[in-house]
């Protein structure tokens, strides 16, 4: 398709448009976090790390960063450790309502998460037990299985039968074969999966919110309340910090499957 | 109508690809014209830059004496079959093979009329309504044929067509595009790298390597006259045999081998004395003989080392007394030779070409 | 290579019983407290009554609610579809440093609602946004606030959703080989007619696909229109939302959550099913 050079440029602004549609606000937040005004404006009035420093500093924050460390962690153990056991069972053995089971894998994530949410409060409500950690590590374990699977099912898939027939052949048990062969081989799938649920878990608001949003404050609720109250740049900071933590993350994963977006 | 000529026709791909360097052809109209070599000879790209969809980095391309090199492909007069044959999959055979007339506007009754004598020409009558997914694989072949030659292009373009196909329907393919090519007399350029499928249905062709042009002829002429190591190599099987030239008398030329004396022909080869050469024979100029005393000029004497059946040949390999491979092929039944035998090796001397050294 | 049954598959417990207890489970208390009662000023009260859904379907209220959500996710889909397809056609066929973009638009993806709809709060406010940026240019006098609104809401709600349809297009483009548009333009038809008769009905199943993907995802939003939205353009997420916390309604709650649930996959496999695609995939995984 080369030869309509007007149509051509014309697709080319498009695209640019677009891209710098998806970035333009991103790099305002980045500009406005440096500001060494009390209030966001654009251009900043002056630079300074003082917003930095309030959101490292501050122990509200602080706090908030803690519980969501914790939550992300134990979010992505549990759901990759799901999405481990599951792929794995479902690749090697005959089992029956083997399709069933997979969509049951899948469907969490494919629920709206307003669903998911009230579905857990419920859930932690009739069984007396609300408003801890805990419960947003299920909710969000759950809820981010999906993407593991996909990822480690996707590396099963691509594990050549014969190099574990080889194995077997050489007196391999199945156990062993798993761990001294398989499991090499779909390590990156595995890292991609504890990546995605993590970042994914550190990000979200909804669920955690109904979950356990009033005992329990996560950096995300901790922002979106800021919001409620001021405007503050420090919240600009703390963007800028989830910008930097999670490009850096997708890099490692784009790296880790081999550029599996190409 | 559908002259084509490719003048100095050259294009590069970064970062430093020739994928055609410098070519220069002309082709006449009616005339069945291969493209063939190896992968990455730069023969699909010539093929590509006739179609208009690369732009030369030099050199032109006229299509009946205009110059086409500016135009868009949607503009050029060419009807192209693609490897993949890129049926639309979401149409029906007549929707596919009446794609141009429409976007050409032409009246519907005269469509519907087209779409059935070509369908008749391709021998797929009444094949109209049957989506692309309910076809043979020999089906679609001619649907492709049949769309491409909708518009009746001045050019009909095919890029390796059959590859995919396996051997019986392929040569069935081969026979049918020729009849059908000799029936509407369309220029044709035929991209393969399969020297035999390039061989039986060309009236020329064009034998090239890393974009350029080896040599162009008849099959006849490429056979039994090749004008360089590669193109002897290519097509079919030959023996190449380094050599020294000793003198020139006239029309024959007497060399030095490894294994000894060989007189040739000089078939137009720039002969000087001291010179190095190759020297080209097709296994079946080659004659084995158990009578290993007489010491004929220009034979050699071996042993068979290992000896296989090939079709409707046999192919006796002999290791010379100077350590080179030499192959001879009988009709099977006509000759009795065992590994193991000493046998003198025999070269029918009008059948010797002289190439230049190469470096295949 | 399939093993009859060893004992090592039953394994299998763990995640089938994790996802039964806390999956299946959790979505059969939605469903059964959606029947329950809802003391005035307390909780909760295991019942079976229709109350809530009368409610729900008796207040203009709510159903404005509902009205607005399927609104604003069907223009959300449209939008995204409109800006995501020239953009993905540019990506997948003509760009060179595709990688690049990709990991852009996948990098976004991942970012929290939050920080993406803080990233528009800030962009249409009166002192950081573009709106110094009109004044500038002498369209405007004086500097206003975009947001909170409509416009501050669709803008970002195309902007946070968009990267899903890229990514499913994307997909779907890539797997069209360029052979069907060469052999259009072969057969006479310029760029433009390819386009139309050739490459977009190819890729039908991309755009239904994208377009149902972000239409369910619109349907379920809750931090953009609370960030950038007036009352006016709140959805039902956030109706629901504030009833099962802020008034402590958990069963009302319950209840519009089904309801809307059920609305969506109504309309999903009422699209579905008028399209005839076999299968909805969800884009660009895998090798």
């Amino acid at each position: 398709m080369k030869f309509q050079r007007t149509g051509r440029l014309l697709l080319g602004a498009c695209f640019a448009s677009i891209v710098i549609f998806l970035v333009l606000p991103l790099l305002i937040v980045i500009a406005v976090s440096f500001t060494s005004d009390i209030f966001m404006v654009f251009p900043p009035k002056g630079l300074s790390l003082q917003w930095y420093r309030e959101f490292l500093t501050m122990s509200d924050w602080r706090g908030a960063i803690r519980n969501s460390l914790i939550i992300a962690s134990g979010t992505a153990v549990l759901s990759t450790s799901i999405a481990l056991v599951l792929g794995f069972v479902l690749d090697r053995y005959e089992i029956r309502f083997a399709q069933a089971i997979r969509t049951l894998g899948l469907l969490p994530f494919l629920l709206p998460p307003v669903i998911i949410g009230i579905a857990f409060m419920a859930f932690f409500y009739a069984v007396g037990y609300s408003g801890k950690v805990f419960n947003v590590i299920i909710a969000h374990g759950i809820f981010y299985t999906t993407l593991p699977l996909m990822l480690i099912s996707l590396g099963f898939e691509s594990v050549d039968k014969e190099v574990e027939e080889a194995a077997m052949n050489l007196g391999a048990t199945e156990l062993r074969v798993f761990t001294t062969v398989t499991l090499p081989l779909i390590r990156n799938d595995v890292f991609a999966g504890i990546l995605f649920s993590f970042i994914l878990s550190l990000n979200e608001y909804f669920i955690a919110f109904l979950v356990a949003g009033f005992t329990v404050t996560t950096l995300p609720i901790k922002i979106f309340s800021s919001l409620r109250y001021s405007y503050s740049p420090t919240i600009a900071a703390v963007s800028v910090f989830f910008i930097l933590i999670t490009t850096g993350v997708i890099i490692a994963i784009n790296k880790l499957t081999k550029g599996m977006w190409d | 109508m559908g002259r084509v000529e490719l003048r100095d026709l050259s294009k590069s791909f970064p970062p430093n690809v020739r994928a055609v360097d410098h070519v220069n052809l002309s082709i006449e109209e009616g005339e069945f014209v291969t493209l063939l070599g190896p992968s990455g000879c730069g023969k699909t790209t010539t093929l590509r830059l006739i179609a208009g969809f690369e732009e030369p980095s030099s050199g032109q391309i006229l299509i009946d004496g205009q110059d086409v090199t500016a135009s868009p492909p949607y503009q050029r007069d060419t009807g192209m079959v693609f490897q993949s044959l890129a049926l639309f999959p979401h149409m029906d055979v007549f929707d596919n093979i009446a794609y141009g007339m429409r976007i050409r506007k032409v009246q519907k009754d005269e469509i519907a009329r087209k779409v059935t004598d070509l369908l008749k020409l391709v021998r797929l009558p009444g094949l109209e309504g049957r989506r692309i997914e309910q076809l043979s694989g020999g089906q679609r072949q001619r649907v492709a044929f049949a769309r491409a030659l909708a518009m009746n292009p001045s050019v009909f373009l095919l890029d390796e067509p059959f590859a995919a196909l396996d051997k019986n329907l392929r040569e069935e393919m081969q026979v049918e595009l020729r009849r059908l090519q000799k029936r509407i007399e369309i220029t044709t350029i035929f991209v393969t790298h399969n020297q035999r499928e390039a061989m039986s249905m060309s009236d020329r062709i064009v034998v090239m390597d890393q974009g350029r042009i080896e040599q162009v002829g008849s099959p006849r002429e490429i056979y039994l006259d090749p004008a360089s190591t590669f193109v002897a190599d290519f097509i079919g099987t030959t023996n190449l045999i380094p050599a020294t030239i000793q003198d020139v008398e006239g029309e024959v030329v007497r060399l030095m081998t490894p294994d000894g004396p060989v007189s040739s022909p000089s078939g137009g080869f720039r002969s000087a004395q001291g010179r190095e050469c190759v020297i080209s024979v097709r296994p079946e100029s080659v004659r084995l003989s158990t009578e290993t005393d007489q010491a004929e000029e220009g034979s050699f004497r071996g042993t068979i080392d290992f000896k296989r059946h090939v079709g409707e040949l046999i192919e006796y390999y002999i290791r010379t007394e100077a350590d080179q491979e030499i192959i001879a092929s009988y009709q099977t039944g006509s000759s009795e030779f065992f590994e193991g035998d000493t046998v003198r090796v025999i070269f029918d001397q009008e059948a010797l070409r002289l190439l230049e050294k190469g470096d295949s | 290579m399939k093993s009859r049954g060893r004992r090592l598959k039953y394994i299998l417990a763990y995640p089938v019983g994790m996802l039964f207890v806390f999956f299946l489970i959790p979505l059969g208390m939605l469903i059964v407290f959606s029947f329950y009662y809802h003391p005035p000023g307390g909780f909760y009260e295991p019942a079976f009554t229709l109350d809530n859904y009368v409610r729900f379907f008796t207040r203009t209220l709510y159903l404005k609610r509902l009205a607005f959500t399927v609104e604003i996710s069907v223009l959300t889909a449209l939008l995204c579809l409109i800006l995501g397809y020239p953009f993905t056609y540019y990506l997948a066929r003509i760009a060179s440093r595709r990688r690049l973009y990709i990991i852009l638009v996948i990098s976004t993806l991942w970012l929290s609602y939050i920080v993406r709809s803080y990233a528009w709060s800030v962009l249409l406010s009166r002192s950081a946004g573009i709106s110094q940026l009109f004044v500038w240019l002498g369209f405007l006098e004086k500097p206003q606030s975009y947001t909170p609104g409509l416009v501050a809401v669709i803008i970002g709600l195309v902007y946070v959703f968009l990267p899903f349809m890229i990514l499913t297009l994307y997909g779907n483009l890539k797997s069209i080989s360029t052979d069907y548009e060469e052999a259009s333009l072969n057969l006479g038809a310029g760029p433009w007619k390819t386009f139309w008769r050739v490459t977009f009905p190819l890729s039908r199943d991309g755009i239904i696909s994208g377009s149902l993907l972000v239409f369910i995802l619109t349907m379920g939003a809750y931090v953009v229109p609370s960030i950038l939205g007036k009352p006016k353009q709140w959805t039902m997420a956030i109706v629901i939302g504030d009833q099962a916390t802020y008034e402590s309604n958990v069963p009302f709650g319950a209840a519009m959550a089904l309801i809307l649930m059920v609305l969506a996959i109504v309309i999903i496999w009422i699209i579905a099913k008028l399209a005839g695609t076999k299968s909805l995939s969800m884009g660009a995984r895998g090798r």
